[in-house]
């Protein structure tokens, strides 16, 4: 059974969500907090699928608090709506920009909010399966700084594992470059962004050169269309198709 | 898209209100001292789910609340929150 929790100072809204949820078998466990004070306790301790979360708390901010959890890789890969009354399309912008997954605005029909819960909630388990599908392709040594992929192994630079490991590892994720430099030389270290391209140009050269893909203005990501490709080939789809398609 | 839940049973409604009542009256005291979060924040609770429990007209006096109350306009916001005491005491369910 999933866990959502409710973050709202206002009983009536977790008392609309709860009704609705047992008189339509919707089949979630509904917990509330009525502040943000033990979020962080309460998601250490318990599996939560998403998070339903009020803007305006009494003496918080709803959308700061989704901010802090979504710099935490513990938390981020949690799916969140927020949940207000403000409804100016400045808001929404600000809601989304700010990280909530979605946005729905008070007063809202709970049948409509379910169905954003169970959108949301089929596409994270679409992106867990794409994930681990990724990560499988790959086999990883520590001791020899090896890559196995595709019945292959590459040896690559420390460096050069490293990136592959940690956008192999986040395969929905994009790294800037300076996350990956911190991630390779260390927090205070300073070298050239030059660096990072070599050292991907590096696994593109022996992984293949669609691996790893460009975000413009962002960083890199590894390109998981190209990897669920490879992994669907056959010896009959890698001969050369006919320009009809 | 109607927020109007069906679902809501009447007992919910009528809790509902009477928790809403006594919040009314609540903020009916702090309006008094001049102190105006409290109307703040029932306006815009109301605002955002009254309408869920069947109380449309309601919802409308809470925004209109919030706003008298952010103004820290003293007899609007007590003219809203008679009004909002008169239409919980004469909703009917």
């Amino acid at each position: 059974m999933y866990k959502v929790l409710l973050v709202d100072d206002d009983i009536e809204t977790f008392n609309l969500i709860q009704e609705y949820n047992k008189k339509n078998n919707q089949n979630f466990e509904i917990d509330h907090l009525l502040s943000g004070k033990n979020l962080t306790d309460y998601l250490n301790n318990n599996q939560v699928a998403l998070i339903l979360m009020d803007w305006k708390l009494i003496d918080e901010d709803g959308l700061d608090l989704i901010k802090n959890l979504k710099v935490k890789e513990a938390y981020a890969h949690i799916p969140m709506i927020l949940l207000t009354s403000k409804n100016s399309e400045n808001d929404q912008i600000q809601g989304l920009d700010g990280g909530a997954d979605d946005y729905i605005t008070k007063p809202f029909s709970t049948k409509f909010l379910f169905s954003k819960i169970n959108a949301l909630l089929r596409k994270e388990d679409k992106d867990k399966n794409k994930e681990e599908n990724i990560r499988h392709k790959f086999l990883f040594s520590e001791d020899n700084l090896e890559v196995e992929y595709k019945g292959e192994s590459h040896k690559l630079t420390l460096k050069a594992y490293t990136i592959l490991k940690t956008l192999v590892h986040n395969p929905l994720r994009v790294y800037s470059q300076d996350e990956l430099n911190e991630l390779t030389s260390g927090k205070d270290v300073h070298v050239s962004k030059r660096c990072i391209d070599t050292f991907v140009t590096m696994i593109r050269k022996k992984i293949g050169k669609d691996c790893i893909i460009s975000v413009r203005k962002k960083g890199y990501k590894i390109n998981d269309r190209f990897i669920s490709q490879i992994a669907l080939e056959t010896p009959e789809t890698t001969q050369p198709i006919s320009s009809e398609f | 898209m109607s927020t109007i839940d069906d679902l809501v049973s009447p007992e919910m409604r009528i809790q509902y209100l009477s928790k809403k009542k006594s919040e009314t009256a609540e903020c009916m005291i702090s309006v008094q001292q001049r102190e105006f979060k409290s109307s703040s924040h029932l306006g815009h609770k109301l605002k955002g789910n009254a309408s869920s429990f069947g109380f449309e007209d309601l919802g409308i006096l809470g925004d209109q609340l919030e706003v008298a109350a952010n103004k820290m306009d003293l007899e609007n916001s007590k003219s809203i929150l008679l009004l909002i005491n008169k239409y919980i005491e004469e909703a009917k369910i």
